[in-house]
């Protein structure tokens, strides 16, 4: 790699630009980064290869869902945009698991996919920090470790010490469509060359990953008849907390999708052309992810399944172009026709854009810091799918912890690190670092060891007083957020000394609402923790209940209702941070450590965790290891102290 | 992980019968769980948390034993942690309650070479101290796989690990209806998970009622023959020992005071104890200390021999035999019933014949006809007795061949006496004197001057080579932790306490579905359960639940 005096030395030498930090690609990744960047008072430079696609839903046209909704949520917590933008774009909510409990109830909502892209080119053209740029960047400038600038196709140098990539899918990306396969990115868009030979000659592990989309099809050509309709829920709720409660905000329209199912013909189809499958005979190489399969996989790997939902959902409010949920496939173009003619509705489909795969460069994620920087590069950050992740929530987070962190470094400021016990982004960047991925990571509630504390009704508690203190949550949104919180402990105090007696009333309305009666007088508070009720339900024992906003409600109900369980995930939380707190020395030297054993040895010295904690989440380091760990690390404190 | 803000418990002193047992706790909650446990004997002496370093206490502990107890405070203990010391007697029995009553007041198992960890990061051993710490823990870890390996392929671990997956796949529905599930709850998704749950509860309740068998495999089965005077007791362990080792005559009360003999069978250990007979018609005060014996070791079987022989005895005496026979059963100790004397049958009245009274008094329960005299019940003995050991459980189905073997095919007595015994795979053991160990007890009240005293050189030095031990040895290293080889006991408890745990969750799962709680609370509940399962099994829980949902669902869209 050339350092940027290096490169000044060429002929014809231009350096066109100067900022303190440079992002490359403007996907839900690169938007963040640059926006919290520019907010936090830096001058950024934000790169796109083409203006007309930024902030693009190449797959899904949905934003939200399990864990990703919460995640929605706290990104707009810490303020971030995705969430504003979401709720300014959104053409249905839904918000699922409502029924499972309060620690899986996720938002999900569909976006006007133009719309949502214009939205977010307005935003950063309107943003006086941000110069917006389209240029395709090849290569960057690094001189002893520490990165410079960047090197644009055209020759042009640009100049920043921090400098944050997120090129998302489209890093040395080819499309597969059947024996078709042809470098590009997705939707037709060129791909990234360079940039990824750069990384390699900086000595990055790279790899290759392949996901795929479904086609998308003319709504006129559907039998929605046939279909089973799914609806908006009757009240849609915003992500942004700038949103909640207030009465004029509503989604732009309410259009719903519609359901089938594939047959065994579907399936005999599928079957009698897996040899055609690049999947299975070979030609795509890169791992795909398990939890969104191609229709084909899904024959193969569950030949029981009778059949496989289809969701037909809408893209946008202005276009006819329906998203197939459930049939991506890498099959080639026939026989994907032959599959859709086998599918109820799907029978006449007109073809707009065919399902294809596609393959992509990637890092190593383990190669990066927490706080996304490369260990091996100084100011070198990396935001998105270049670390394994997908989704555009993923990635939106990702970028925005890079843009935050990326400031804080230049401004010599400790990192932001959120814990797996504060927030789902805490968990998505621990996960992809501390543990790597070996296929596309999605974030999932599973994932999260205490997911009853990562709520999407409570994210502003968890990260609200964070973002406020790294300076991304306005004046307004803070003293909103304060009101909040005690309007929330008022209504708590005031249920506990509320006493309901036992008296005809009482017993009425507890019978209607399938509970029993009581047996002496019991305050509100400990009545709502009873399974059966709920605030609502208790409505009539509670004449002088004030008029709360839903939020506030939500929030009361779950820490009441949930009280004993969060107080034990809370226990919980208090013995994972003791080993968070306990840190490992950087220049901690594993191969001086006599009794690790040598897989763990090599790992720790190769990931470098920064606690106690991270070290126990590697795969392969024992719980001896950490034993030998921490009798090391008292010995070497004692002879520091002792000097 | 090792957060070292627990309180841990572990037995400082070696297994293995022994007259007193020092168990130390040592933590930040060493103090309040003496509390919990600790009753002193009066009150001029204080409560444990009151107690000053360095004092003693005699009193109760938890009402298994007399104990005494000793404070050390910090900073001035070996760990440098409140340590308290409970020295109670060393019986198998009484140290597993001691300890169990510690784990389940909130206390930890310690794990290896953690009390000398501790007293390093405390400050209480010096520097060049801590590579020594580091030798252990390295030792210790390596023994550990070595030992998690072992069991691993054991038939315990193995079936720890099917309760395990068990939970994960209910786990993994779980999770799927959380995580990719469009739809609101299923009133059948509720059902099925209940009922799956229910299932793993009761395979859990079934591990942990066998989990006896565990510690017999490492420690010994405790086999205590037992019955009424002159039912042939004596006979029956000289069969099972292979050699004369009790004093075996036609006089009711021979066998005054209880016989222990060590054997082993199919290389598992066997600890026999022959036991006077139980009558109330004796004013003997030897013959009735005897008897007080017999029931101390009773309690401390894993399995009892009940032998019923003709004649029967008086109605008193069958009575009371009855109550001692169901109030074993009550307290979970198997009874095996020996109908012996089996070779007399056809000359019997029908009041007299055992067989016919079992089957009327006890028609549940397991039995075998027995007569020293047939070489075939010996081996239908020894069968049952292995299978109980592999298994955990007897097979209850009653083993009652036709009365009288065939002359021919008998032994006589003295052949048996001399451990010659003919056709029989399993007396590999007893064929060659080296391989079967006697101890006599010291307890003993007579002494049949034919048999003498094996000082513990000898036994250990048989007990190296008798290549039937090997098993038992192997286990033993495998389990056993400290040079002490007090994990012999603790690995087996910390086990037994996981599963426990994991069993009270799954329950608190069952009956938190049937109150209606939601699907994401019931989930942390079985994702616990499956954690202290993990203990054992050294799965990481997350990885392999998210494998679990992706092969047994057909996830996404």
């Amino acid at each position: 790699m050339p350092s940027l005096a290096e490169a000044m030395q060429q002929k014809h030498a231009f350096l066109a630009g100067e900022a303190d930090i440079i992002v490359v690609g403007a996907g839900h990744a690169g938007c963040e980064a640059a926006l919290a960047a520019a907010r936090l008072g830096c001058r950024v430079i934000l790169f796109t290869m083409t203006l007309d696609s930024l902030a693009n839903l190449p797959c899904n046209p949905n934003i939200g869902g399990t864990a990703k909704g919460q995640m929605v949520r706290e990104i707009d917590a810490l303020g971030g945009e995705m969430g504003r933008l979401a709720d300014e774009h959104m053409i249905q909510f839904r918000m699922l698991n409502a029924s499972k409990g309060p620690a899986v109830k996720s938002p999900r909502a569909q976006i006007d996919r133009t719309g949502y892209q214009r939205g977010m080119k307005q935003v950063l053209e309107s943003e006086p920090n941000i110069r917006l740029i389209q240029q395709e960047i090849v290569g960057l400038l690094v001189d002893n470790g520490a990165v410079e600038g960047v090197i644009a196709a055209t020759g042009s140098l640009y100049r920043a010490s921090r400098v944050i990539l997120c090129p998302g899918t489209f890093m040395d990306a080819e499309v597969i469509i059947g024996e078709s396969v042809c470098s590009s990115g997705p939707d037709q868009l060129a791909p990234s060359c360079g940039l990824g030979d750069a990384l390699k000659a900086l000595g990055l592990p790279t790899t290759r990953f392949k996901t795929g989309t479904p086609g998308r099809f003319h709504f006129r050509s559907l039998d929605t008849d046939v279909m089973e309709l799914q609806h908006a829920d009757a009240v849609p709720r915003p992500f942004s907390f700038d949103n909640e409660d207030d009465p004029s905000w509503q989604p732009l329209a309410e259009k719903p999708c519609y359901i089938t199912w594939t047959t065994p013909a579907t399936k005999k189809l599928i079957e009698d052309n897996l040899d055609r499958s690049p999947l299975y005979s070979g030609v795509i190489k890169g791992i795909g992810p398990r939890y969104c399969p191609s229709i084909e996989d899904k024959m193969v790997k569950f030949p029981d399944h009778e059949r496989h939902h289809v969701f037909l959902e809408p893209t946008g409010l202005d276009t006819a172009e329906m998203y197939a949920s459930g049939l991506s496939s890498s099959m080639p173009e026939d026989v994907q026709a032959g599959i859709y003619k086998t599918v109820p509705g799907m029978e006449h489909v007109e073809v707009m854009r065919p399902a294809y795969a596609i393959e992509y460069l990637l890092v190593d994620p383990t190669s990066l810091t927490l706080a996304l920087e490369t260990k091996a590069v100084h100011g070198l950050y990396l935001a998105g799918q270049i670390n394994g992740s997908s989704g555009y929530e993923e990635a939106a987070a990702q970028g925005l912890m890079a843009g935050i962190n990326a400031v804080r470094s230049l401004r010599g400021e400790s990192p932001i690190i959120i814990d797996r016990s504060q927030a789902y982004i805490g968990v998505l960047i621990d996960d992809l670092v501390t543990k790597g991925t070996s296929e596309p990571y999605r974030l999932m509630t599973s994932r999260a060891e205490y997911r009853l504390l990562l709520r999407q009704d409570n994210a502003d508690a968890r990260l609200t007083p964070l973002g406020h203190e790294i300076g991304l949550i306005s004046d307004d949104r803070w003293h909103r957020f304060l009101e909040k919180q005690s309007a929330i402990e008022k209504e708590k105090n005031r249920l506990k000394s509320v006493r309901v007696p036992k008296d005809a009333l009482s017993d009425r309305v507890l019978e209607e609402a399938g509970s029993t009666p009581l047996k002496y007088s019991v305050n509100l508070l400990s009545l709502m923790k009873r399974p059966e009720l709920n605030y609502d339900k208790l409505a009539l024992l509670d004449p002088d209940r004030p008029d709360l906003a839903a939020s506030v409600r939500e929030c009361v109900e779950v820490d009441i209702r949930y009280e004993g369980y969060i107080r034990l995930e809370q226990e919980r939380v208090d013995r994972f941070r003791k080993l968070e707190r306990r840190l490992i020395p950087q220049d901690i030297d594993y191969k001086k450590i006599r009794g690790i054993r040598l897989e763990a040895r090599q790992k720790l010295d190769a990931r470098r965790p920064v606690s106690i904690g991270q070290a126990g989440r590697i795969s392969g380091v024992s719980p001896a290891d950490i034993q030998v760990l921490l009798v090391w690390l008292e010995q070497h404190h004692r002879q520091m102290s002792a000097t | 992980m090792n957060p070292d803000q627990d309180t841990i418990a572990a037995f400082s002193t070696p297994p293995g019968e022994s007259g007193i047992a020092v168990m130390r706790l040592s933590g930040p909650d060493a103090a309040a769980i003496c509390d919990r446990l600790f009753v002193p004997v009066s009150n001029t002496f204080p409560k444990p948390s009151q107690m000053k370093g360095y004092t003693l206490a005699p009193g109760t502990w938890a009402g298994i034993d007399d104990v005494v107890l000793s404070c050390f405070r910090a900073p001035c203990s070996y760990t440098g942690e409140d340590v308290y010391e409970i020295s109670c007697h060393g019986g198998k029995a009484i140290r597993e309650g001691v300890l169990a009553s510690a784990l389940s007041a909130g206390a930890r198992a310690a794990g290896p070479g953690e009390y000398s960890r501790r007293a390093f990061l405390n400050g209480k051993l010096d520097l060049a101290s801590a590579e020594a710490v580091m030798d252990l823990i390295e030792a210790q870890a390596e023994k550990q796989a070595k030992a998690a390996y072992r069991q691993l392929k054991g038939d315990l671990s193995n079936a720890v690990r099917i309760r395990a997956d068990q939970l994960y796949a209910i786990l993994a529905h779980l999770e799927m209806l959380l995580d990719w599930d469009e739809e609101e709850e299923r009133d059948e998704d509720r059902i099925t998970i209940t009922s799956d749950l229910k299932e793993a509860e009761s395979a859990l309740q079934h591990l942990v009622s066998t989990f006896r068998s565990g510690r017999v495999v490492r420690e010994g089965l405790h086999v205590v023959i037992a019955g009424n005077p002159n039912v042939g007791k004596s006979s029956l362990l000289n069969a099972l020992s292979g050699r004369s080792r009790a004093i075996v005559s036609d006089i009711p009360g021979t066998t005054r005071d209880t016989v222990d003999i060590d054997v082993t069978l199919d290389g598992y250990l066997l600890h026999l104890t022959d036991t006077a007979g139980f009558s109330c018609e004796t004013d003997d005060p030897i013959e009735l200390e005897g008897i007080i014996r017999a029931g101390d070791a009773l309690n401390e079987a894993d399995i009892v021999l009940w032998v019923l022989s003709p004649p029967l005895p008086t109605h008193q005496d069958r009575r009371h035999q009855e109550e001692r026979i169901k109030a074993l059963v009550a307290q979970g100790i198997p009874v095996l019933l020996i109908l012996g004397k089996d070779d007399l049958r056809p000359t019997l009245s029908s009041d007299d014949d055992p067989v016919l009274y079992a089957a009327e008094r006890f028609p549940d329960f397991p039995m075998l006809a027995w007569s020293y005299k047939d070489p075939e019940a010996l081996i239908r003995l020894k069968e049952k007795l292995v299978a109980f050991i592999e298994k955990g459980e007897l097979d209850s189905s009653p083993d009652l061949p036709m009365a009288g073997a065939p002359e021919d095919q008998c032994l006589d007595a003295k052949k048996i006496e001399t451990g010659a015994a003919a056709g029989d795979d399993f007396l590999r053991t007893a064929t060659d004197a080296n391989q079967t160990v006697a101890v006599v007890s010291e307890r003993r009240l007579y002494l049949d001057e034919n048999v003498g005293f094996l000082d513990e050189t000898t036994e250990k030095e048989l007990l190296r080579e008798a290549g039937g031990t090997a098993k038992r040895d192997l286990l033993q290293d495998a389990s056993s932790g400290r040079s002490t080889g007090s994990e012999v006991l603790i690995t087996h408890e910390r086990h037994k306490a996981a599963v426990d745990r994991a069993l009270d969750l799954t329950s608190q799962a069952v009956s938190d579905l049937e109150r209606g709680l939601s699907f994401d609370l019931v989930a942390i509940t079985v994702r616990e359960a499956i954690s202290e399962l993990s203990l054992i099994t050294g799965d990481d829980v997350s990885e392999t639940l998210i494998e679990t949902i992706f092969s047994r669902f057909c996830i996404g869209k």
